[in-house]
């Protein structure tokens, strides 16, 4: 929750309410037992809150191809020297073991270990495709919910847990 | 340059009193060290570049350092909205949103760096408080 959200809440109390808010949201959802996608973190209710640097950097150490990221404070023009990336965009939606979007197993792979650096169960990542290897672009802990294979994927990622562990908070023994 | 000799980063207001007194101490250790007062975020200029690796520069007043130079970093900052320099100017001033973009690349860099930090973000509880 974000401090500008609560906006029932008196200006001058939104950042403290925000807070608090953030801080019950966080011990609850990682107090669940139930399948979380994806499990909170100190940065973020529902995996990490990385920036663009975090991402580039992460994914180059799994072997994604990137394109270096210079940022200048002061900004400084241009101060971001990817945004001019070439090419068609690749999205890969990772779930589990589970891959959509990936041409090769080499993406598919490189794919599933960004997810598990990031410690999420479900990412999604964007590449640029040329003619060479894809170039990573960016990535989200939040992917889009389009498409049945992703549907019925996640449909059973948390419908089969949920089966395996019923005593999850909140749900009668 | 070895861990002996590489400089400690210290980030927040210079009148914070804990990182007054680990300057103190830091001083008296004679500990090459470099201090990032926040109120005066208008003289930090950054120039970071991330890939693999991360490299770049870090000047402050009349200093500059080498972010591979940095070889441990203890950070009390403020939220950079609230300090009095940065309220000074305003949220319509460009200069706003530059003194939001040192807060957010310093986070930036001290969660990558493979320096020795004294605390990351990111292992901070909720309320940037205790661990989770």
């Amino acid at each position: 929750m974000f401090q500008k959200e609560p906006t029932h809440i008196a200006a001058a109390d939104r950042e403290y309410v925000a807070a608090e808010m953030n801080a019950f949201l966080l011990c609850w959802l990682a107090s669940l037992r139930c399948p979380v996608l994806n499990r909170p973190t100190t940065t973020c209710l529902s995996g990490p809150l990385w920036s663009e640097q975090h991402w580039v950097h992460a994914a180059a150490g799994v072997g994604m191809q990137v394109r270096s990221l210079r940022v200048c404070v002061p900004a400084q023009a241009p101060a971001e020297t990817w945004c001019d990336a070439p090419g068609a965009i690749q999205e890969v939606t990772v779930l589990d073991q589970h891959c959509f979007g990936a041409t090769n197993e080499l993406v598919s792979g490189q794919v599933k270990l960004l997810a598990a650096v990031a410690r999420v169960r479900f990412l999604s990542v964007r590449f640029t495709v040329g003619d060479g290897l894809p170039v990573f672009l960016s990535a989200n802990p939040f992917p889009r919910l389009t498409g049945d294979v992703v549907l019925d994927s996640l449909r059973a990622a948390l419908v089969c847990e949920e089966t395996k562990d019923a005593r999850w908070i909140g749900r009668p023994e | 340059m070895d861990w002996e000799t590489r400089v400690i980063l210290l980030w927040g207001p210079a009148n914070d009193a804990p990182l007054i007194s680990v300057r103190r101490a830091l001083a008296r250790l004679a500990a090459p060290v470099i201090v990032l007062d926040q109120e005066r975020v208008f003289e930090t200029n950054i120039d970071l570049t991330v890939d693999r690796e991360l490299y770049g520069v870090l000047k402050f007043a009349e200093r500059e350092v080498a972010l591979a130079d940095i070889g441990a970093v203890y950070m009390r900052p403020r939220h950079t909205r609230r300090i009095a320099s940065v309220e000074a100017v305003g949220r319509e001033s460009p200069s706003w949103n530059d003194a939001l973009r040192c807060e957010s690349t310093l986070a930036c860099c001290t969660e990558l760096t493979p320096a020795l930090v004294v605390n990351r973000f990111s292992t901070m509880g909720s309320n940037g408080s205790k661990p989770l």
